[in-house]
């Protein structure tokens, strides 16, 4: 006996004057159900119910004998199934011993009179309910869910490792398209797909099959180091080539890492631009964008120079415009030195496309209507990825980065008069400066600094990871803070320097350890305003004095929560400090390069690597960092 | 040819700029109409009204519908056009360049064609944070339909649901034997955003009242059995 409910997940449904309404949204299909067919939709809705419950209460309600009644009820629950409106309840996860509708005891008097149930199917509107979005949500999850990317199979665990199987041997070649990054150590590689979001930690011999890759198929040993790469998307089978390929006989392990996928993922399907030669294009639309600032300036321009990384950066606001909350971020660098001649110049301001000229009025417009057609995989505006320029469009709060690094020369343009969101508000200008600084041979990191006046500590690790908390209660504790999303590494001299004296918190629970920051956010869209976004913080208006430009490196430190375990720190192996520093800095900078893994790859080689265990003895994280840097000096 | 675009716009203030500066981009390159773009505020607290009117002055009528719906606030900006030639649009969605001149063209070389509709895409706002479709796909819905003001006198009003009161509304329009055209180009962008009223599975319990009007209206005009009682 089955028993039957309501398909609760992809139906609506609604009672009117004795006849009900029912849309399926999987379909697209609606239903009219009149009369006695609405009467048994009631009955169902009240519980699981079977075809004898239901020719049971039928009986008792309506003018029909028991045979008409199950033979009507097993004919109509079967109109009713074929159009998935219900759903056998044990299939759907619901026990048999589903309630079900208590049977009268007596029969309705006098009982009304009967029709067979009739079930009027409507499909004629199918395609307008299927071109509504809201099927896609599924009412166990809510909004927002999020999306699962186009090239990417969905993840099923964040992590997977798999060892190897010698006994399989298999051509595979990479493929000429996939976006990969990789990062180099002798015993280990971390090979980036920027296309999936994806990362592959490989080491033993898979290290050398990977390198062999880079020049042509291989012939491979181990099928789960195949299948680990050929799900990141990192190679794929080249049966053709399988005679004079050279042969990777031992075992090695890969190991999938998908737990930066939202982080890094592609915001559209294209595929990476190549740089073309900077032709005509390019140079003029600089300099109209600089007309353009000119002409909405007017006498209003203000300026503020900075020092950063030995550099001297203007920054060129314009006065009542939003662009001048950027300036917050960056004020501790502020500095005279130099500002006669400025090493680059940013123009940040906000303006109307309409009133550019037309060069540059036709490529916003383009980027505010169609930013996909016009741009690569994370905003890169094709027209301007050039061997001199570079630029990416963010939709959404709709700010274009344009940097002509040799030049330079840098803006930003916001395409709207609203502020800016809080991740600009705590990290301004961050394209400019990866690719002006990578030019001078300075590394951006996705990572926190902060040490004392003998050196300091790179934390490296994804969000989450307690990096920001250990940060800021170091800087709470006294200690010098260099910023605690993105920094400058120089591997050269072993130095990191300060770009932002932002902090960010998550919300109001992080007062609790840090109550000094309660009400001084400086972001309209945070949490302590009411918004949604993370609260943005100055440090050195909440501690004085305590944001530095630049400290001597020691270590770079990997943090993990352990709240159960004491506050400690010991040695890991450099892939660690890779792993955690790699992923994510050349997965959020749209203009990375393998240049970014290079340098990132020195400058894991050339400092010791630890694990910092963040335990439940906050007071003690600032300590444990002081005698690690006492230690590594 | 005028073309009148009708937008209702109930707290639009992040994406009403984005939606009137593409209709006002539909001027560009050859076209042979004339456009009237009537915002209807169908009682913004965010400052849409206010921003409309700071930033496009007399380029738009501007219109208030104290009555919530979406349905009302289309209605009245319906009744205000001057236009021959009506176009809907949505205040969260775009249109891409060339929709208009594509779409009369259809109406001015076929007269029996009185709604012409598009194909669209889906783009997450802010990127890659809500599931769309990119795909183009063809889109009957209110952002995408082009047509003769003529035809709309002969559909009626929108039916006064909160949601589902397009699709009751084309349903009758079929119903009533207007005859529907749908260009293969891709001319419409869709915003999927957090505040989507359609992704709000709440605000769809209008659906069943919507589905239900429309099989009254069509008993009314002998197109369905009466129910039996």
């Amino acid at each position: 006996m089955i028993i039957w409910r309501i398909n609760e997940a992809d139906v609506i449904h609604q009672e009117f004057d004795r006849e009900v309404v029912v849309i399926n949204l999987a379909s697209g299909s609606y239903f009219n159900l009149p009369g006695v067919a609405g009467e048994i939709w009631r009955w169902l809705t009240a519980g699981g119910a079977s075809a004898g419950d239901l020719a049971l209460q039928a009986v008792r309600s309506f003018d029909v004998t028991p045979a008409r009644a199950q033979a009507d009820m097993e004919a109509f629950l079967g109109q009713l199934q074929a159009r998935s409106l219900i759903v056998d309840a044990s299939l759907a996860g619901q026990s048999d011993g589903a309630p079900r509708p208590e049977a009268e005891m007596s029969p309705v008097v006098p009982r009304a009179p009967y029709e067979s149930p009739r079930l009027q199917a409507y499909n004629e509107l199918q395609e307008l309910f299927l071109i509504d979005p809201v099927h896609d949500v599924d009412p166990e999850v809510g909004w927002p869910q999020v999306a699962v990317p186009h090239t990417a199979p969905r993840p099923t665990t964040p992590t997977r490792a798999v060892a190897t199987d010698a006994r399989v041997l298999e051509s595979v070649r990479r493929p000429a398209a996939a976006d990969v990054i990789t990062a180099w150590l002798p015993e280990l590689a971390i090979a980036v797909n920027r296309e999936r979001g994806v990362f592959c930690v490989l080491s033993g011999p898979a290290v050398a099959a990977w390198r062999l890759l880079q020049e042509g198929p291989v012939r491979l040993h181990g099928d789960a180091v195949k299948e680990s790469l050929v799900e990141c998307g990192l190679v794929e089978s080249a049966p053709e080539a399988a005679v004079d390929a050279p042969e990777i006989t031992a075992p090695g392990t890969a190991k999938v890492d998908r737990s930066i996928e939202e982080q890094i993922r592609p915001w559209s399907p294209r595929v990476r631009p190549a740089r073309s030669a900077a032709g005509a294009q390019a140079r003029q639309f600089c300099e109209r964008l600089d007309l353009w600032f000119d002409a909405v300036a007017g006498a209003d321009a203000v300026d503020s120079r900075h020092r950063i990384a030995g550099q001297s950066v203007t920054v060129r606001t314009i006065a009542g415009q939003p662009s001048g909350a950027l300036r917050a971020a960056i004020a501790h660098s502020a500095s005279s030195i130099g500002a006669d001649q400025p090493d680059l110049v940013i123009r940040a301001f906000s303006g109307n496309a309409a009133n550019a000229s037309p060069i540059v009025a036709n490529l916003l417009l383009m980027l505010k209507t169609n930013w996909e057609a016009a741009c690569g995989p994370r905003g890169e505006v094709i027209d301007l990825h050039t061997d001199r320029t570079s630029a990416i469009f963010t939709a959404g709060p709709d700010v274009l980065s344009v940097v002509d690094p040799e030049a330079g020369r840098g803006w930003l343009v916001k395409l709207d008069d609203r502020p800016y969101p809080y991740w600009e508000i705590g990290s301004p200008f961050r394209f400019l400066l990866h690719e002006y600084f990578a030019s001078k041979g300075l590394q951006f990191v996705h990572g926190a600094a902060v040490g004392d006046e003998t050196g300091a500590v790179l934390l490296a690790g994804p969000g989450g990871s307690g990096k920001s908390t250990t940060a800021l209660v170091c800087a709470a504790a006294g200690l010098r803070y260099c910023g605690d999303d993105y920094c400058l590494a120089d591997s050269r001299t072993r130095s990191i320097h300060s770009l932002y004296g932002t902090a960010k918190l998550l919300g109001h629970g992080d007062f609790a350890r840090l109550p000094e920051l309660r009400g001084l956010s400086a972001n309209s869209d945070g949490f302590e305003h009411g918004g949604e976004g993370k609260g943005v913080f100055m440090v050195n208006e909440v501690w004085p004095g305590r944001v530095v430009p630049s400290m001597p490196l020691r270590a770079i430190v990997v943090p993990r929560i352990d709240v159960l375990g004491s506050t400690r720190w010991e040695p890991c192996p450099a892939g660690e400090a890779l792993a955690a520093l790699v992923p994510s800095t050349v997965g959020q900078l749209p203009g990375a390069s393998q240049e970014d893994a290079r340098r990132l790859e020195q400058l894991v080689a050339s400092l010791p690597s630890f694990h910092l265990f963040v335990g439940s003895d906050i007071a003690g994280i600032p300590t444990a960092v002081r005698d690690l840097i006492a230690a590594c000096g | 040819m005028r073309v009148s675009i009708v937008i209702p716009a109930l707290n639009a203030a992040p994406f009403i700029s984005d939606a009137i500066d593409s209709c006002l981009a539909q001027t560009a390159g050859t076209f042979a109409f004339d456009l009237e773009i009537l915002v209807v505020d169908n009682g913004s607290t965010d400052g849409t009204a206010d921003l409309v009117r700071r930033r496009y002055g007399a380029k738009v009528v501007l219109l208030a519908e104290p009555e919530p719906g979406i349905a009302h606030a289309r209605n009245t900006g319906i009744a205000q056009v001057t236009g021959d030639t009506l176009a809907l649009l949505d205040a969260d969605d775009l249109w891409l360049p060339g929709k208009l001149a594509l779409q009369t063209a259809v109406l001015a070389e076929r007269p029996e064609v009185d709604l012409v509709f598009c194909h669209g895409v889906e783009f997450a706002d802010p990127p890659g944070l809500a599931p769309c479709r990119m795909e183009p796909r063809p889109f009957l819905s209110s952002s995408a339909l082009c047509a003769r003001r003529s035809a709309m006198d002969k559909a009626g009003p929108f039916p006064p649901f909160r949601s589902g009161e397009f699709i009751a509304w084309y349903g009758l329009a079929t119903a009533r034997r207007l005859t529907t055209h749908v260009v293969p180009e891709t001319l419409v962008r869709r915003r999927v955003h957090a505040t989507n009223s359609t992704r709000n599975r709440a605000l769809l319990a209008d659906y069943p009242a919507a589905m239900r009007w429309l099989i009254e209206r069509r008993r009314e005009l002998g197109l369905e059995t009466e129910p039996s009682r």
